[in-house]
């Protein structure tokens, strides 16, 4: 499949003086399998070893080159990063062990990126994966927090699904969405699977499929709801000159974050993108319309537009329109691995590793099937950790290729 | 009887919050008592049909 842009490219007089990291850039990917349900002789660790083993390949370095590290996963312990680069025999001067879930990928591209310019580490390794099967995670999810433990899963909320049922019957009345919008997406995003080979869902899904799907929390239904596999991510980050010949380097032209950003006292239609989008975008000396490609963290459909919506890339905020015309008619390229959606969220940190490393493969053009044509720049969130009512953490990044 | 619903509420600035926390979000008081509520709005419901690790 190759996906014709409607943008043209950057104007070199749009571009700002200073990148925000001209000496730091992404210069290899690499992913594990996915599956449903891990086999006995699987575990987080050697889904994490599978992935690290595939992205130091891509970036063609010697594991001895690798000096610093960063990881995340909700089923490490009682192992800790430290624990994991003895084993991955890995001797570091800088090591960092994110627990912000669904934005952790994105954060730890941040300290890795911010790592390589101050010349703390010239060689790190991100890398995530989680491996608790459908019970485990059931009980990762129940014990969230302590706000979790003592005031949801008494109640039997269902983890997740209940708590973003709620966000989503809010964001339909809100913005006047029906279900088949949130449809569009996870049909987009599946079609987008069928190139991917490790996507653990690639048939494809008609609308019927998805309106017909069972009910899992009203009115989210099995399709809405991002299916748990077990696998692994990582990428390595290191300085642009690093990256194996022949091959553009991604660079990453602005990177914001922000965490708890209302206390919880809002009702979740906003996301902490909103508090730093303006100034992504200026810091990136870009705007929304120049994307070419887009890694959302999709947790839910319900997200994936509230993201959008905060990043300034839905026009008028019209997310019905955007819904059925964009996505619908497959005019803008969204998660094009399928997302977590349609490949599986291999928890958090690694599905939002996923989408960093989608967005890599599109720039460098290496996407194959799903390549979309001549794309340049791209934008890649994280979102997360639900605090009480919704995610507290998000994260994003302006990704260009180098040329 | 309506036991109502225990909230705990800033002794500097009469906030109310739910779930308990450390320092007021408001003033940043760090002392708080508890209080109760006996009417709130249901804004969103949802019936949950599958529980996570639900296998059938």
């Amino acid at each position: 499949m190759t996906v014709r842009l409607t943008s043209g490219p950057i104007p070199l007089n749009a571009l700002p003086d200073k990148i925000m990291h001209t000496n730091a850039a992404i210069i290899g990917v690499g992913q594990s399998a996915y599956t449903r349900r891990p086999q006995p002789g699987q575990s987080t660790h050697t889904f994490i070893r599978d992935a690290v083993v595939a992205a130091l390949a891509d970036a063609e370095i010697d594991p001895c080159e690798i000096d610093g590290m960063a990881v995340a996963s909700f089923s490490l312990a009682p192992d800790a990063a430290v624990d994991l680069a003895w084993k991955l025999g890995l001797s570091l001067r800088w090591l960092v062990q994110d627990t912000n879930g669904g934005s952790s990928a994105m954060n730890m591209l941040g300290h890795a990126l911010r790592a390589i310019e101050t010349g703390a580490a010239s060689m790190i390794l991100v890398t995530g994966g989680d491996a608790t099967g459908l019970g485990g995670y059931a009980k990762v999810a129940a014990n969230f927090n302590i706000v979790t433990q003592l005031h949801l899963a008494p109640l039997g909320h269902g983890g997740p699904n209940g708590v973003y049922a709620l966000v989503t019957s809010r964001q339909m009345k809100t913005y006047g969405l029906q279900k088949s919008d949130y449809g569009h997406l996870a049909i987009a995003q599946r079609a987008w699977a069928a190139h991917n080979p490790y996507a653990v869902y690639r048939g494809p899904m008609t609308m019927e499929d998805y309106l017909t799907a069972p009910l899992v929390a009203d009115p989210l239904s099995r399709y809405d709801c991002v299916p748990v596999v077990a696998g692994a991510q990582a990428i390595v980050v290191a300085h642009p000159d690093r990256c194996p010949r022949g091959r553009a380097p991604v660079r990453v032209r602005a990177h914001r974050a922000s965490f708890n950003y209302d206390n919880q006292e809002g009702d979740g239609l906003q996301t902490g993108i909103g508090t730093f989008a303006g100034e992504l975008w200026r810091a990136a000396g870009v705007d929304p319309g120049d994307i070419d490609v887009a890694s959302i963290y999709d947790d839910y459909p319900t997200m994936v537009l509230a993201q959008l919506n905060d990043l300034g890339m839905i026009p008028g905020n019209d997310l019905a329109r955007f819904a059925r015309r964009d996505i619908g008619e497959r005019r803008f390229p969204l998660n094009t691995w399928g997302g977590m959606l349609s490949a599986g969220q291999p928890g958090g940190p690694a599905g939002g590793l996923n989408g960093i490393s989608e967005a890599v493969l599109q720039l460098q053009r290496r996407a194959g099937a799903r390549q979309v044509e001549d794309a340049r720049l791209a934008v890649t969130t994280g979102y997360g950790m639900t605090l009480y009512r919704y995610g507290g953490t998000a994260a994003a990044a302006v990704l260009e290729r180098v040329e | 009887m309506n036991r109502g619903v225990a909230i705990w509420r800033c002794v500097k600035c009469r906030t109310g919050f739910f779930p308990q926390r450390l320092l007021c979000a408001r003033c940043h008081g760090d002392r708080f008592e508890e209080d109760r509520v006996y009417q709130a709005v249901v804004e969103e419901i949802s019936t949950i049909r599958h529980m996570l690790g639900q296998t059938d």
